[in-house]
C-alpha cells in the first residue's frame, strides 16, 4: 500500500514532531491491515486498498480555483488542494490559526500522539498539513476549510488532521468540504479533533464528495465540557470507499450533541458510518439521526453505538436510523446499538431498512402523481428530513441542488419544492 | 423514598427455591476429553456406526475451534478437559411403569412440583423427564404412538428410528456450528426426540424437564423436532438445578424442521442455579437452537423465559427457506445479583414473503448484565420479507448494565425491517400510585414486571404461563435502587 | 357513474371480497355500512386502485371505463378520489406541494395550464377557510404530526380543491369530535350536485344524519346482504347488524 520510500518522501513539517511522526510509521508497520474478521470492519473489506499501490504524497498545489466546485465558498476560508496547504486561496492566517506546515500548535490531546488505530497511525506518520482553530469569538459567518483533489492526485495519498477548540462560551460555525473534481485513485486519512469548552457552540457540517476512486478515511473526535453543545451533520455523496468514524464524548454535566447523517450512495459507492456517543457526565442529551438512501450496487452501514456511563444518570439518547434500499444489488446495514448501566436515563433507538413506502407512494399517486414523480418526491422527502435539521438557509438550497443532481432527481420537481418554502419565508 | 428500596434490596436476598442435591450413584466417566471418550459415550449407548462416526467428525472439528469471546460476558477459563462427560444413574434397564423408576428421582421431581403422576394426564402433559444425561421416564407414549407421533428420548430414537436421525440430525445445526455446537455433537448423552406425521395435530404439550445434577458434570443434551407436512406441535421445556458452588457447565443443541405448512411452537422455563448474591457458583448456559422452516408456509415460534443461569449464550433462531414461512421470538431475559445474559435471535430470510416478528423484554437488576444481540439478515431473493423486532429494556438499580446490540443486513429492496428499541426504569410515580391504591411495594414491582413482558408472556402455554409468572415475580422482586 | 358487477378480490391468497354488485348513478349518495372485517376498507382501496390486492373475478367502471386498466394516480385524473381511513404520515414533503402537484396533474390531464403559486394560494385558502383550518396547515409535512381530526380535515380539503366526480369516503367520521364532524359534512355537502356522486362508507349512522344517503347497502364478509333507503341505516342503529348477518345465512 505504502512504501518505505513514499514515506521518507514526505515533506517535513516544521509543526509536527519528527519523533512523534517515526514513532508512528513503525508502530503502523507492525499493525495488521483490519479485516472483515474484525467486528468494527466486518462490512468493509480493505483488501482492495491493500493491494493499490500509492506513489505519491501530497503534491504541491496545482492551478486549481474554487469555481471548479459548483458550491459557494465564502471568503472566511482555509483551502487545501492535494493535501497541501494553498495561501492564494485561503483567507489569511491569523494568531489563531496554527498551520502545521508553519508552526507547532499550542497543544496536542493526548490521544492524537499516540494514535492507536491503524488509520491514525498512518496519519500521524504521513501527515501532510493540518490546521489548528483557536476560536476565541463569535462569528456569524462560517469558517470554511476546503479539501480539494484533482486529476493530479492519481495514487497519491493526503493526509490531513485538524484541531477545533471553541473556548468557553463561544458558539462558532465550521463547514469542512472535500471534494474530488476527478475519479482518481487515491487515498486520503482525516483526522479532526474537536474540544468545546464550558458552554461553547459549534455547529460543524462535513460535506463529501470524493472521487468514484478514491478512499476517504476520516475520524473526528469530539470531547463536550459542561453546557456544551456539538450539532454535527455529515453529508456524504460516496466513494469507493468513504469511512466516517465519528465519537462525541460528553464529558460535563448539560453537554448535549446531535450527530446527523445523510448518505447517497449510489453506483459502487460505499459508504461506511461509524459513530459513538458516550454519555459520562448527568444530564447529557444525545440525538442521532442517519438516513441512507442506497441506489446500484452501492452499500450504506450505519453502526451508531451510545454509552450512558453508571455515572450519567438523567441522560437522554435517541437514536434514529433509516435506509431506503433502491434495488436488490445494493446493500444496507445498520447496527443501532445502546449500552447502558444507568437506570435513570431515557434511550429509544430505531432503524428501518427497506424500500419506499408504499402507503406513502399509492397515496401520492391516489392524488394524481405519476409513479415517478411521486417516488422521487418520495426519496427527495426522506433525504430532505435530515438536511433540514441545518440552519443555514442558502446552504441547505445548494445542498438540495447537490442531492438533487446525485440522484438524478427531476431538477424542476425538487426546485419547485424549495420555491414553496421561499414562499414561505415571504408570508 | 428510601423505605421500599430497602425492603426491595431485603426481597432479593431471597435463597434459590430448588437448591438441592439428591443422593444418587452414578454412572459416571472420569473427567476429560479425547477420541476415546467419545467412542466410550458412543460405546454405553450401543450407539449405530453413524452416530459414532459423526461424533468423532465433530470431536476433530471442535479440537481445532476456541472458544468464543465476542458476547458480552465475563467469565473465567473453562477447563474442558475437567469436566466428566458422561454420568446415567443406575439403572440398567428402561423402567416400564413409575413404580419401576428410583423413588429417589420420584421424590426429586415432586419437590421441583413437576407431575409425573396421573395428573399429568389430566393437565394433558407428556414428560420425558431428564435426570442427568439418560432419560429414565417417558409417559404416554402409547398414546402419542397410535397417532403416529414419535416422542421418546434422543437414544430410544437412534435405537428405533435410525433412518430419521441419520436423514435430520446436524441438518439444522451442523456439527462445525460453533464451538459448543460441536462440542455437544461430540458428546452429547440423551435428550428428546419428537416427530410428528403429515397432518397430525399433537393433541397435547411436550414436556420435557431437564434437570442437573451430578457434581461436575456437565450437560450436553440434544433435541430433534420433525413437524413433517401440515403437522403441529407444541413443546415446553423447563429445568430448575440444585444450588452448588461450582460452576456446572451446560451446551445443548435444539433443532427444529417444519415442513410446508407445518407449525413447531417451542416454549422454554430456564431457571437453573444462578449463581449466589456475590457471584458464586451459578451454570454456564451455552445453547444453540436453531429452527428451520424447511416447507412454504410453515411457521416457527420460540417463546423463552430466561431467570436462571449465571451466564446465558442463547440466541435461538429462525432459518426462513420456505415461502411464506413465519419465524417468531418471544424473550424475557432476567438478571439479577452478577448474572449476566447474552441473548438474543437471528432471524435469516431466504424464501419470498417470509415474515419475522422478534419481541425482546430484557429486566436487568442487582450487578446484572442483560444484552441482546440480533441479526435480521435478508437475501437478495427474499422479495416481500418483513421484520419487525422490538427490544425493551428495564434497568433496577445502579449498577446493572442493559445493551441492545441487533444487527440488521439487507440485500433485497423489496424487503421491510423495522427495529425499535427503548429503556425506562420503574417509576417512582408508578410505586407511588399502586401504593396509594394500597399496593405494597413487592407486588407493585412484581405487577410492573409483569405488565412489561406481557407482550412475551402470553405467547406461552397455559400451563407454562403460571409456572413463568411465579418465577418472575420470585426473581425480580425488589431491584428498585 | 360507476358500475361493479360480481367484484371478487383477495390479498395475499385470502378472499376478502366475494361478489360485489353496486351502481351509482350521477348526483347519487350511496352509504356502505358494515361490521368490522367486512371489506367496506378494501373496496375503496380496490376502487381506487391499490396493487396489493388482486381482482379475482368481476369488474368495474367508472364513467364507462373499466377501471382494472388504469393506475391509481391515472384515476385520480379522471376525478376518482379516496378520502382514506388512515391518511399516511410524509415527512420531508409539505402539504402545500402535495396540493399544488395534485391540482397540476389533475389540470395537466384536462389539458389545462398548470396554476401559477400565487393564484393557487389563493384557491387553496379559501377552501381552507371553509373547513376552519388556518395557515400553517400548508407548510407541515403531509399529515405528519397531525391528529386524527386534523387528518381528516386534511382529506376534505384535497376533495374541495381536486373536485373529484367519485367521492370514496372510508371512515370520514372516525376520529372526529362532534364540531369537527359538522365542518366536514358541510365541507362535502357543498360538493354535492347532479353530476357529482359520493360513496360513503361507515361503521356509525352518526355521519349519515348530516349527509343523508340516497341508498344504503349492508356488507358482510365481502358481500352486500342488504340495500335499501336511509331508513335502514336507521334500523341498522336500532336493531345492530345482528339481524342482517341472520338473513344473509337464512337465504
Amino acid at each position: 500500500m505504502i512504501s518505505q520510500s513514499l514515506f521518507a518522501a514526505c515533506a517535513v513539517l516544521p509543526g509536527w514532531d519528527k519523533h512523534l511522526r517515526l514513532d508512528a510509521w513503525q508502530n503502523w508497520q507492525t499493525m495488521p491491515l483490519p479485516t472483515i474478521r474484525d467486528e468494527a470492519w466486518k462490512y468493509t473489506n480493505l483488501a482492495r486498498l491493500e493491494k493499490t499501490i500509492f506513489i505519491k504524497p501530497a503534491t504541491t498545489p496545482s492551478s486549481l480555483t474554487l469555481n471548479d466546485i459548483p458550491l459557494t465558498i465564502p471568503e472566511d476560508r482555509f483551502c487545501f488542494i492535494n493535501g497541501s496547504f494553498n495561501p492564494a486561496l485561503s483567507a489569511p492566517l491569523n494568531a489563531e490559526s496554527y498551520l502545521l506546515s508553519q508552526r507547532a500548535w499550542p497543544s496536542i490531546p493526548k490521544k492524537q500522539q499516540t494514535p492507536v488505530s491503524y488509520f491514525e497511525r498512518l496519519n500521524a506518520a504521513m501527515l501532510s498539513d493540518g490546521l489548528y482553530l483557536d476560536i476565541k469569538k463569535n462569528s456569524n459567518n462560517p469558517i470554511y476549510l476546503v479539501l480539494l483533489q484533482d486529476k493530479t492526485a492519481e495514487f497519491s495519498t493526503h493526509h490531513l488532521r485538524h484541531r477545533i477548540k471553541v473556548h468557553a462560551g463561544i458558539k462558532s460555525e465550521i463547514v469542512i468540504v472535500d471534494w474530488g473534481l476527478a475519479d482518481t485513485t487515491s487515498l486520503t486519512t482525516y483526522v479532526i479533533d474537536i474540544e468545546l469548552s464550558e458552554g461553547a457552540e459549534l455547529n460543524c457540517i462535513h460535506l463529501k464528495k470524493a472521487g468514484t476512486q478514491g478512499y476517504h478515511i476520516r475520524q473526528t473526535h469530539a470531547h463536550l465540557a459542561k453546557n456544551s453543545h456539538l450539532n454535527h451533520f455529515n453529508f456524504d455523496f460516496g466513494a469507493k470507499l468513504s469511512r466516517n468514524e465519528i465519537s462525541a464524548w460528553l464529558q460535563g454535566e448539560h453537554a448535549a450533541c446531535q450527530l446527523n447523517g445523510l448518505a447517497l450512495a449510489r453506483a459502487q459507492d460505499h459508504i461506511d458510518n461509524q459513530t459513538k456517543i458516550g454519555h459520562l457526565a448527568p444530564k447529557t442529551n444525545s440525538l442521532e439521526q442517519y438516513r441512507g438512501i442506497i441506489d446500484d450496487k452501492a452499500c450504506h452501514i450505519f453502526h451508531g453505538h451510545v454509552l450512558i456511563d453508571a455515572h450519567a444518570p438523567d441522560s437522554i439518547a435517541n437514536q434514529q436510523n433509516k435506509n431506503i434500499l433502491l434495488t436488490s444489488t445494493g446493500q444496507a446495514y445498520a447496527e443501532p446499538q445502546l449500552e447502558i448501566y444507568n437506570q435513570n436515563v431515557q434511550c429509544i433507538h430505531g432503524a428501518t431498512v427497506g424500500d419506499i413506502d408504499a402507503e406513502a407512494l399509492f397515496y401520492l399517486r391516489s392524488r394524481g402523481l405519476s409513479d415517478e414523480i411521486a417516488r422521487q418526491l418520495l426519496i427527495f422527502g426522506f433525504a430532505r428530513s435530515i438536511l433540514e435539521t441545518i440552519h443555514d438557509k442558502s446552504l441547505q438550497s445548494e445542498l438540495a441542488l447537490w442531492i438533487k443532481t446525485h440522484l438524478a432527481l427531476d431538477s424542476e420537481l425538487i426546485l419547485d419544492l424549495y420555491r414553496e418554502d421561499d414562499h414561505e419565508d415571504i408570508n | 423514598m428510601t423505605k421500599p428500596n430497602e425492603t426491595l434490596e431485603n426481597l432479593l436476598q431471597q435463597d434459590y427455591e430448588h437448591g438441592f442435591i439428591t443422593d444418587i450413584e452414578s454412572d459416571t466417566l472420569p473427567p476429560g476429553l479425547n477420541a476415546d471418550t467419545v467412542r466410550a459415550i458412543s460405546a454405553k449407548k450401543n450407539e449405530p456406526e453413524f452416530m459414532l462416526a459423526w461424533r468423532l467428525k465433530a470431536y476433530e472439528y471442535w479440537r481445532h475451534l476456541t472458544e468464543p469471546h465476542w458476547a458480552h460476558l465475563k467469565y473465567g477459563p473453562i477447563d474442558y478437559q475437567a469436566i466428566s462427560y458422561y454420568s446415567a444413574p443406575k439403572v440398567t434397564e428402561g423402567p416400564k411403569d413409575l413404580s419401576e423408576v428410583d423413588p429417589k428421582l420420584i421424590e426429586t421431581y415432586n419437590k421441583l412440583g413437576i407431575p409425573l403422576k396421573e395428573q399429568e394426564w389430566l393437565a394433558g402433559v407428556a414428560v420425558d423427564a431428564v435426570f442427568d444425561s439418560i432419560s429414565v421416564a417417558t409417559t404416554f407414549k402409547d398414546k402419542l404412538n397410535e397417532m403416529g407421533i414419535i416422542f421418546c428420548s434422543f437414544s430410544d430414537a437412534v435405537q428405533n428410528h435410525p433412518d430419521l436421525i441419520q436423514q435430520y440430525l446436524g441438518s439444522v445445526v451442523p456439527h462445525t456450528d460453533n464451538f459448543f455446537a460441536s462440542l455437544n455433537a461430540a458428546v452429547f448423552s440423551d435428550g428428546s426426540f419428537v416427530y410428528i406425521p403429515p397432518g397430525v395435530r399433537c393433541p397435547m404439550e411436550l414436556s420435557t424437564y431437564f434437570r442437573i445434577n451430578a457434581r461436575s458434570t456437565g450437560q450436553f443434551e440434544r433435541t430433534l423436532i420433525i413437524a413433517d407436512e401440515g403437522a403441529y406441535v407444541s413443546y415446553l421445556e423447563g429445568c430448575t438445578a440444585p444450588q452448588r458452588d461450582e460452576n456446572q457447565l451446560h451446551a445443548a443443541v435444539v433443532e427444529l424442521i417444519a415442513l410446508d405448512k407445518a407449525q413447531i411452537k417451542y416454549s422454554t422455563v430456564q431457571n437453573w442455579y444462578p449463581g449466589d448474591e456475590n457471584g458464586v457458583g451459578g451454570i454456564y448456559n451455552f445453547v444453540t437452537k436453531r429452527g428451520e422452516c424447511r416447507g412454504h408456509h410453515s411457521k416457527i415460534s420460540w417463546t423463552q423465559v430466561e431467570t436462571g443461569s449465571a451466564i446465558t449464550w442463547k440466541y435461538p433462531s429462525v432459518i426462513l427457506k420456505g415461502d411464506y414461512s413465519v419465524g417468531e421470538f418471544y424473550s424475557v431475559a432476567l438478571t439479577n445479583h452478577h448474572q449476566q445474559a447474552d441473548t438474543g435471535t437471528k432471524m435469516i430470510h431466504i424464501g419470498q414473503h417470509t415474515k419475522s416478528t422478534v419481541i425482546a423484554k430484557g429486566i436487568s437488576a442487582g450487578f446484572a448484565q442483560n444484552t441482546y444481540r440480533g441479526l435480521i439478515k435478508v437475501l437478495a431473493h427474499a422479495d416481500g420479507a418483513h421484520n419487525y423486532t422490538r427490544c425493551d429494556s428495564l434497568l433496577m438499580g445502579t449498577h446493572c448494565g442493559a445493551h441492545t446490540f441487533p444487527h440488521i443486513e439487507s440485500k433485497n429492496s423489496r424487503a421491510r425491517i423495522e427495529h425499535e428499541a427503548s429503556t425506562s426504569k420503574i417509576s417512582e410515580d408508578q410505586l407511588f400510585y399502586l401504593a396509594q391504591r394500597g399496593i405494597d411495594t413487592e407486588n407493585a414491582v412484581s405487577m410492573i414486571v409483569n405488565g412489561f413482558c406481557k407482550e412475551v408472556m402470553k405467547t406461552l402455554p397455559m400451563e407454562f404461563a403460571v409456572e413463568a409468572r411465579k418465577l418472575l415475580g420470585l426473581s425480580l422482586e425488589g431491584s428498585i435502587g | 357513474m360507476l358500475t361493479i358487477k360480481n367484484l371478487q378480490a383477495s390479498i395475499e391468497d385470502k378472499a376478502i371480497l366475494k361478489g360485489i354488485h353496486l351502481s351509482i348513478k350521477p348526483g347519487e349518495v350511496h352509504a356502505i355500512m358494515g361490521p368490522n372485517g367486512s371489506g367496506k376498507s378494501t373496496l375503496a382501496n380496490v376502487l381506487a386502485g391499490r396493487e396489493e390486492y388482486q381482482i379475482t373475478a368481476g369488474t368495474m367502471h367508472y364513467q364507462g371505463i373499466d377501471l382494472s386498466t388504469l393506475t391509481a394516480d391515472e384515476r385520480a385524473h379522471l376525478g376518482l378520489f379516496l378520502s382514506f381511513q388512515y391518511p399516511v404520515e410524509i415527512p420531508g414533503v409539505s402539504n402545500l406541494y402535495l396540493l399544488k402537484s395534485a391540482l397540476n396533474a389533475k389540470r395537466k390531464h384536462m389539458g389545462l395550464e398548470e396554476i401559477d403559486a400565487i393564484d393557487f394560494l389563493s384557491i387553496v385558502r379559501e377552501k381552507m377557510k371553509l373547513l376552519h383550518m388556518d395557515d400553517s396547515y400548508l407548510y407541515r409535512d403531509v399529515n405528519s404530526g397531525f391528529s386524527g381530526g386534523e387528518k381528516k380535515r386534511n382529506e376534505i380539503l384535497q376533495l374541495l380543491l381536486l373536485e373529484p366526480s367519485l367521492c370514496i369516503l372510508d371512515e370520514t367520521d372516525s376520529g372526529l369530535d362532534i364540531d369537527a364532524l359538522r365542518i366536514v359534512a358541510e365541507g362535502i355537502n357543498l360538493m354535492r350536485n347532479e353530476k357529482r356522486s359520493i360513496l360513503l362508507i361507515t361503521h356509525y349512522q352518526r355521519l349519515l344524519d348530516y349527509i343523508k344517503p340516497d341508498v344504503v347497502h349492508i356488507l358482510s364478509e365481502g358481500k352486500i346482504v342488504a340495500e335499501g333507503d336511509y331508513t335502514l341505516a336507521t334500523q341498522l342503529e336500532a336493531e345492530g347488524y345482528e339481524p342482517f348477518l341472520q338473513k344473509k345465512t337464512g337465504g
